[in-house]
């Protein structure tokens, strides 16, 4: 049971995959902008440093995820 | 003083109404409706988004609720990749390294609601994000875009954040209990996660001493 055609199956994906990882590579690089202006005021604090790795992991999924759409599309 | 929320409330039950995307999942994966399939995938994504929403709206967010959709993120997804590398869609080696480092991380998770004392899920931004990737990888095995590229770099960002959640689980300080909304939002000082470190431990403090 085919839906689209294949070509619209690709092209969905390049465009959910593509497009929700162009969204986390701004939200997290905003995010880790935050998190590393908090982190410089309480180096201490565990959870300040846990959202700065979390927000440059998110940044690198989102650089990964928009190569990988693009090199697996085009 | 906040009101005791019930566990069976409307978050939880959208957590619960998850679980009903996999038998129609496993038929379309048989029947070879990978698009149907991608759909599903994608419902089960979206009541992800909404069970927190739900929560929030309704204001009936719980320690356990938080769990369970952790326990539901893995299972549905755990579930959706290991019947992908049944039907031979996605590498099963990679597969059977990140069911591998998923019973580590849950194994870590477990020591530290025992150090912790309490139901309480270990909050990790990374493995936050690496859960919402987790989501995609599913949708990758469907659709045939790019599986051994995004399985293979999954698993290696899996990797570094159980080693990095692993030693914070099994060493750091467990944190007092979570403030709950309604304490939260009535707090002059504002969102806790806005907060100085002693100031959210003193409202912390003073949440749990509450009766």
């Amino acid at each position: 049971m085919n839906l689209v055609s294949h070509d619209g199956q690709m092209l969905f994906g390049l465009l959910m995959t593509g497009g929700v990882a162009a969204y986390w590579v701004a939200i997290d690089s905003v995010r880790l902008r935050r998190a590393v202006g908090a982190f410089r005021r309480e180096r201490g604090d565990l959870a300040v440093r846990d959202r700065v790795f979390g927000s440059a992991l998110g940044v690198v999924i989102g650089v990964v995820g928009v190569a990988g759409a693009c090199i697996h599309y085009f | 003083m906040a009101a005791k929320v019930s566990n069976l409330n409307p978050a939880n039950a959208v957590t619960a109404s998850r679980f009903l995307t996999l038998p129609p999942f496993v038929w379309a994966i048989d029947g070879g409706h990978y698009q149907v399939a991608t759909l599903l995938l994608l419902l089960c994504g979206v009541l992800d988004l909404f069970d927190g929403a739900v929560a929030r709206l309704f204001k009936c967010q719980t320690a356990f609720g938080e769990v369970f959709d952790a326990i539901a993120d893995g299972l549905c997804y755990g579930f959706a990749i290991v019947v992908l590398t049944a039907y031979g869609l996605v590498p099963w080696l990679a597969v059977t390294l990140i069911v591998i480092l998923g019973v580590i991380n849950a194994g870590f998770r477990w020591l530290y609601a025992r150090r912790a004392g309490r139901t309480t899920n270990y909050q990790s931004h990374a493995m936050e994000r690496l859960v919402a990737y987790a989501a995609f990888l599913g949708g990758f095995g469907t659709l045939g875009f790019g599986v051994d590229y995004f399985y293979w770099t999954f698993t290696g960002m899996l990797f570094v954040v159980v080693v990095h959640d692993a030693k914070r689980m099994a060493l750091d300080p467990v944190p007092p209990a979570k403030v709950t909304a309604t304490e939260d939002e009535r707090d002059p000082a504002g969102p806790a996660i806005d907060r100085p470190a002693e100031r959210r431990d003193e409202v912390a403090r003073t949440a749990e001493a509450a009766p």
